[in-house]
C-alpha cells in the first residue's frame, strides 16, 4: 500500500517536473530576452574597428532570440593589447560578453612579450567583416622607375612600416626586382595621403576603396594591384597580387612567411566570444551573425561605412583563420626577420 | 626662511636625475629613437646644472626669496602646513577611488569635504548627491564605462 | 559657385536644420564648459544618435555646430577655475585667470567672448576665400615646411619662458620627453614605456594639462581658503570687455589669422593655435610688463584663434577630404556614415554642402557667443562662492576629465604625478607653458626632421617653402628685438 502510494507520488513528482521543463521548451524563453550584451571594443570611437562594432551592436541583436540590449565600451590602449588582457580575464562565458577586435590583436600576440597576457586562438569566433584587401596606389609619372634599377628607387611610404600590405611590397621587391626604397614614421593615413598626393611618397596602399577612386579620379594616380584571392567587383581591371608575381612566386619558407604577415588583414575585424562560452550559446551566436550579414539595412550601413568590398565570413571560418594565421615554422620567422632586415623595415625590439 | 630656497634647488637636482635617468635608458635604443633624447638630454643637463648652481648660490646670498615668471605669482612659502592639508584631501580622494570605487567615492568625496570646511549638512548634501549624479549619468548610463574594480569588491568576494 | 552658397545657406536656415544646430550648441557649449571633456567623449555619446540619422544637412547642422563651439564655452573654467576647458583654451589661463582673482572675471569672460566671436567669424571667411586655392595650398606643405613649423613654435618657448630663460627651456625639455612616451613609428621602439600596455600609445596631452595646470591652481585655492576672487566686487565687468576688443581689433584679427593658419596643418594645429597667437601677441604688442598677470589682451588673443582654427581645420577636408584635427577626424567619420563623401567631391558636386558647412560653423559661433554671454553674469558669479564649495567639484571634474582620456585607472596616477609636477614648478617659479608646448611639438618636430631627411636627404633645405618659413621664423624672433631696441633709442634720443 505504502509502495504504491510513494510510486504514485513520484509518478506525479516525475509528471510535474517534466512537465515543467517542457513547458519552458515548448514556451521557449528565448535565451537572450532581457538581457544585455557588452561590446568591448579595442579602440577609440571613430575607428574602423569601433565601426565594426557598433554596426554589429546594432543589427546582431535583431537576430538573436530575445532581442537583447546592447552596449559598447571602447577600451583603447596598446594597441589593442589593454582591451585584449581585459577581455581574457574578465569576460564572463555565457554569452552577454563579446570582443570586437582587430588584426592588429593578432599582429601583437604573434609579436609576442611579456605584456601579452591573451590568447586569440582560445577565443570563440562569431564572425567577421573583413574590409577587402589593400590596394596599391602609384604615382602615374613614377611608373617608368618601378622596374629600372639604375633610375631613382621609388618610394613607399607607411605609418610603422608593417602594415599587412607592406608585404607585398617587399616581396615584390625580392621576387620582381623591383625599384623600391621604404620611409615610415608618418603618424597616420591623412598624413600619408598628403605625402602621396605632394609626390613626397610614391606609393602607398591603403583598402578603404573610397579613398583610393578620389585619388584615381583625380587623374594623377593609377592601381598597381589587389591584395585579394580575386578581383573585387569594383576594380575588375586591377591585377592581384598573386597575378603580378606569376610564375616568380616563392615557395617554402618565403611564402609562409609573407601569409604570416599579410595574413591576420585577412580577417580584419573579428567578434569573439571568451574562452568558455558553452557550445549551444556559440552557436546561437554564430547563426545570428551569418542571418545579420544578409540584413539589407545592415548591408547599407556597412558599405556606407566600408565602401563597397566588403564581406563577412562565418564564425568557423574566422576560428580556422585565427589559428593559422598566428602560427609561424622557425624557418618562416627567419626569413621574414632577414627580409624585413634587407629593407631597413623594423623587425620588432630594436636594441643596439 | 632658507628650508625654501633649499627646495627650491633639490627641485632642481631632481630634474638634473630625471634628465640622467632618461638619458641612461635612451642609451639602449637604436640611434633613430634615441637621438632626440641624447642631444636634449645633453642640453638639459647642461642648462640643470647651471641652475642648480645657481640655486645653491641663491641659498647663501641675503636677496628676499623672490620668483619672476611669466605666470601668477607662485604659492606663498609660508603655508607649508596649508599644502598638506589639500595634499591630503586629494590623495585620500585618488585612495578612495581604488578602494570604494569612482561611484562612491565622488559623493562621498565632495560631501566630506565640503561639510569639514563649514558648509551646512544641506549643501553638502545636495552638492555631493549632484556631482554623483553627473558622474553616473555620464559614465555609466551613457558610455557604459567599463570602470576598473575597486579593492573592495575582491576583498568581499 | 553663388548658387551652391545660396543653396547651402537655404538648408542651414531652415527650422529642422536651426534646431539641430542648436541642439548640437547646447551640446558643444557643455561639453566645452567641463574641462577635460573633448572629442572623443563627446563623439562616443553622438555616434549612436548619429548613426540613425539620415539627413546629411542634419547631421553637418548638428556635428559642426557642436565642433565649432567648444571652444568657446571652454574659457569658462580656463578663466574661472585656472582648468584647461579644452586643448584649445590652455593659453587663456595665463592671463585669464589673474584677472578672475582680480575679481574681474566678467571682463575676461566678454572679452574672451567677443574675440571668439570675431574669430568665428573671420575663420569661415578666410575659409571662403581661400577656397579656389584650397588644393595648391595644402599641397605645397610637404614634412620640411611642417618641420620649420614646429620650429617656429619652440621658438615660442624663449617668449613664453618671461624672465626664467633657463627653467623654461628645461621645462621645454621635460616637455619633449613626455611626448616621447610610446611608441615610436619610426623605428618601432618602445620608449620609456617599461613594458605596459597602458604607455604603449603614449600619454594623452588632456592628462598633462589638467595636472599642471588645473590641480595646482586648486590646490592654491584650498590653501587660501577665500573664494576665487580675492577681492569682493565684480570689477569692471561685462561691457568693459567688449570694449576691450573693440580697441584691440588688430591683434583680435591677427590672431584669427594665425588661428586659421596654424588650424589648417593636419596634427600640428588644434592644441597649438591660442599658443602661437599668444606668443605672438607677447612679441608684437608695445606694454608687455603686464602679461601673465592678468593683461585682458592676453585673453583676446588665443580666445579669437582657438575659434578661427576650427575653421581652418576645415581646409584640408574640404580639399582632400583629410581630416585638419582630432574633430575633424570624428566628424568626417559620422560624414562618411550619412552619405557624405569627404573628397574632391566637396569642391564639385557637393559644393552646397561645403558651404552648408561654412555657414554653419559661422552662425554656430555666433549663437554659442550669445549664448555664453547671456550666462556670463550668473556663472562669473561662482568666483565669489566659498572654497569649500568649489575646490571639491573641480577636484571631481579634474579626475573625471582625466578618466576620460583613456577610460583607465592609470589615467588618474598619472594626474597625481602630472599633479605633483605642476605644483612644483608653480612654487618654484618653473614657467609651466614650455613644458606643454614641449609636449604638443617636440614629437613632431623630432618626425617631420626625420621624415625630411630620409626622403629628400639634403636638399629640403633648398625648398622655397622651408626658405620663405625660416625668414619669417626669423622675423619673428627679430621683431621684438627690433622694437624693443627702437624704443630704447627713442628713450634715449628724449632724455635731457
Amino acid at each position: 500500500m505504502r509502495f504504491r502510494l510513494s510510486c504514485l507520488v513520484s509518478a506525479w513528482v516525475l509528471a510535474l517536473g517534466l512537465h515543467t521543463v517542457s513547458t519552458e521548451a515548448a514556451s521557449g524563453k528565448p535565451f537572450f530576452e532581457g538581457k544585455t550584451i557588452k561590446v568591448l571594443v579595442s579602440s577609440n570611437p571613430g575607428g574602423g574597428t569601433d565601426a565594426a562594432g557598433r554596426v554589429v551592436a546594432r543589427f546582431l541583436p535583431k537576430y538573436l532570440p530575445g532581442q537583447p540590449q546592447t552596449i559598447i565600451q571602447n577600451m583603447p590602449g596598446g594597441g589593442g593589447t589593454i582591451a585584449n588582457n581585459y577581455f581574457a580575464a574578465n569576460a564572463k562565458p555565457d554569452g552577454t560578453w563579446l570582443f570586437q577586435d582587430s588584426s592588429s590583436g593578432l599582429g601583437n600576440f604573434t609579436r609576442g612579450g611579456s605584456r601579452i597576457k591573451y590568447d586569440p586562438r582560445k577565443y570563440l569566433a562569431i564572425g567577421s567583416i573583413t574590409r577587402g584587401g589593400s590596394l596599391m596606389m602609384l604615382r602615374k609619372d613614377t611608373r617608368p622607375r618601378l622596374t629600372d634599377p639604375k633610375a631613382k628607387k621609388l618610394v613607399v611610404g607607411d605609418s610603422d612600416g608593417i602594415r599587412t600590405w607592406v608585404s607585398t611590397l617587399v616581396w615584390a621587391a625580392e621576387y620582381l626586382g623591383w625599384n623600391l626604397r621604404f620611409v615610415y614614421g608618418y603618424p597616420g593615413s591623412q598624413e600619408l595621403q598628403l605625402a602621396l598626393r605632394q609626390g613626397e611618397i610614391d606609393i602607398w596602399g591603403t583598402s578603404n576603396a573610397k579613398l583610393v577612386r578620389n585619388f584615381v579620379d583625380e587623374g594623377k594616380h593609377e592601381i598597381l594591384f589587389q591584395q585579394e584571392d580575386k578581383r573585387r567587383p569594383g576594380f575588375p581591371n586591377v591585377p592581384t597580387f598573386e597575378e603580378i608575381l606569376g610564375n616568380k612566386k616563392p615557395k617554402g619558407a618565403s611564402w609562409e612567411a609573407y601569409l604570416a604577415w599579410a595574413g591576420p588583414n585577412e580577417i580584419d575585424k573579428f567578434l569573439v566570444a571568451p574562452e568558455g562560452t558553452p557550445d549551444h550559446i556559440v552557436t546561437i551566436l554564430r547563426q545570428g551573425f551569418t542571418r545579420m550579414a544578409k540584413d539589407e539595412d545592415f548591408q547599407k550601413q556597412a558599405t556606407s561605412f566600408f565602401g563597397d568590398a566588403w564581406r563577412t565570413r562565418t564564425g568557423e571560418k574566422t576560428q580556422t583563420m585565427i589559428a593559422e594565421v598566428t602560427t609561424i615554422s622557425k624557418d618562416a620567422e627567419s626569413f621574414l626577420t632577414k627580409v624585413r632586415e634587407k629593407y631597413g623595415l623594423p623587425t620588432g625590439e630594436q636594441r643596439k | 626662511m632658507t628650508w625654501i630656497k633649499i627646495e627650491r634647488a633639490l627641485f632642481t637636482l631632481f630634474v638634473f636625475v630625471l634628465l640622467a635617468g632618461a638619458v641612461q635608458v635612451a642609451r639602449e635604443w637604436a640611434i633613430r629613437a634615441s637621438i632626440i633624447i641624447l642631444l636634449l638630454g645633453g642640453l638639459g643637463l647642461a642648462l640643470a646644472l647651471a641652475q642648480f648652481i645657481s640655486d645653491i648660490k641663491n641659498i647663501e646670498s641675503k636677496k628676499p626669496d623672490e620668483v619672476l615668471t611669466m605666470e601668477a605669482p607662485a604659492a606663498k612659502s609660508d603655508s607649508r602646513w596649508g599644502n598638506l592639508e589639500i595634499w591630503g584631501w586629494i590623495l585620500g580622494f585618488y585612495a578612495a577611488i581604488h578602494v570604494i570605487g569612482f561611484l562612491a567615492a565622488v559623493p562621498l568625496f565632495v560631501f566630506s569635504y565640503t561639510k569639514a570646511y563649514g558648509g551646512s549638512s544641506i549643501l553638502s548634501l545636495i552638492l555631493g548627491v549632484m556631482s554623483w549624479g553627473f558622474v553616473y549619468a555620464l559614465f555609466d548610463a551613457i558610455l557604459h564605462v567599463p570602470w576598473p574594480k575597486p579593492l573592495i569588491a575582491s576583498l568581499i568576494s | 559657385m553663388i548658387e551652391a552658397a545660396l543653396e547651402g545657406l537655404q538648408s542651414v536656415l531652415t527650422l529642422h536644420s536651426l534646431a539641430m544646430m542648436s541642439l548640437g550648441v547646447l551640446i558643444g557649449s557643455l561639453v566645452g564648459f567641463l574641462p577635460g571633456i573633448g572629442g572623443p567623449t563627446t563623439l562616443a555619446i553622438m555616434l549612436p544618435f548619429v548613426m540613425v540619422m539620415q539627413d546629411p544637412v542634419a547631421v553637418i547642422a548638428l556635428l559642426v555646430g557642436m565642433d565649432a563651439v567648444g571652444n568657446t564655452a571652454s574659457a569658462f573654467p580656463s578663466i574661472l577655475i585656472s582648468v584647461p576647458g579644452s586643448a584649445g583654451s590652455q593659453a587663456t589661463i595665463l592671463d585669464g585667470y589673474p584677472m578672475a582673482k582680480r575679481g574681474e572675471a566678467a571682463r575676461a569672460l566678454s572679452a574672451s567672448f567677443m574675440a571668439s566671436l570675431v574669430g568665428g567669424i573671420i575663420g569661415p571667411l578666410i575659409l571662403l576665400a581661400s577656397l579656389p586655392v584650397l588644393r595648391p595650398l595644402v599641397l605645397s606643405f610637404g614634412s620640411p615646411e611642417f618641420f620649420v613649423l614646429t620650429l617656429w613654435g619652440l621658438a615660442m618657448v624663449g617668449v613664453l619662458s618671461g624672465n626664467a630663460p633657463v627653467k623654461g627651456l628645461l621645462a621645454g625639455i621635460i616637455g619633449v620627453f613626455i611626448a616621447t612616451v610610446g611608441l615610436d613609428m619610426k623605428s618601432g621602439v618602445e620608449r620609456f614605456s617599461f613594458g605596459e600596455p597602458y604607455l604603449w600609445e603614449g600619454i594623452s596631452l588632456i592628462i598633462v594639462a589638467l595636472g599642471i595646470f588645473g590641480v595646482p591652481e586648486c590646490i592654491d585655492l584650498a590653501r587660501r581658503k577665500t573664494s576665487i576672487a580675492e577681492r569682493h566686487e565684480l570689477g569692471s565687468g561685462f561691457k568693459q570687455g567688449i570694449i576691450d576688443v573693440m580697441q584691440n581689433m588688430w591683434l583680435t584679427v591677427r590672431s584669427s589669422a594665425i588661428g586659421i593658419w596654424v588650424g589648417f596643418l593636419p596634427g600640428l594645429g588644434s592644441s597649438v593655435a591660442d599658443w602661437f597667437a599668444y606668443a605672438n601677441a607677447i612679441q608684437t604688442e608695445k606694454h608687455k610688463e603686464n602679461f601673465g598677470k592678468g593683461d585682458v589682451r592676453g585673453v583676446i588673443a588665443p580666445e579669437a584663434s582657438n575659434n578661427s582654427k576650427e575653421a581652418g581645420s576645415y581646409i584640408p577636408t574640404l580639399a582632400f577630404g583629410i581630416p585638419g584635427g582630432t574633430s575633424t577626424a570624428l566628424i568626417l567619420v559620422a560624414f562618411t556614415a550619412v552619405g557624405i563623401n569627404p573628397g574632391p567631391d566637396m569642391l564639385t558636386t557637393q559644393l552646397n554642402l561645403t558651404f552648408a558647412i561654412i555657414w554653419t560653423l559661422a552662425i554656430a559661433n555666433i549663437m554659442a557667443v550669445f549664448l555664453c554671454m547671456a550666462f556670463t553674469k550668473p556663472i562669473a558669479k561662482c568666483c565669489f562662492l566659498p572654497f569649500y564649495t568649489i575646490v571639491p567639484i573641480i577636484l571631481v571634474f579634474v579626475f573625471i576629465g582625466a578618466f576620460a582620456a583613456n577610460l583607465n585607472r592609470y589615467d588618474l596616477l598619472l594626474l597625481m604625478v602630472f599633479s605633483t609636477l605642476g605644483f612644483m614648478m608653480r612654487r618654484h617659479g618653473w614657467p609651466r607653458a614650455p613644458l606643454l608646448l614641449g609636449v604638443v611639438l617636440g614629437t613632431k618636430m623630432e618626425l617631420y626632421l626625420w621624415l625630411s631627411y630620409t626622403r629628400y636627404g639634403a636638399d629640403w633645405l633648398q625648398r622655397p617653402g622651408v626658405i620663405l618659413l625660416f625668414i619669417l621664423l626669423l622675423a619673428s624672433v627679430l621683431y621684438p628685438i627690433w622694437q624693443a631696441r627702437r624704443v630704447g633709442a627713442f628713450i634715449e634720443a628724449d632724455a635731457p
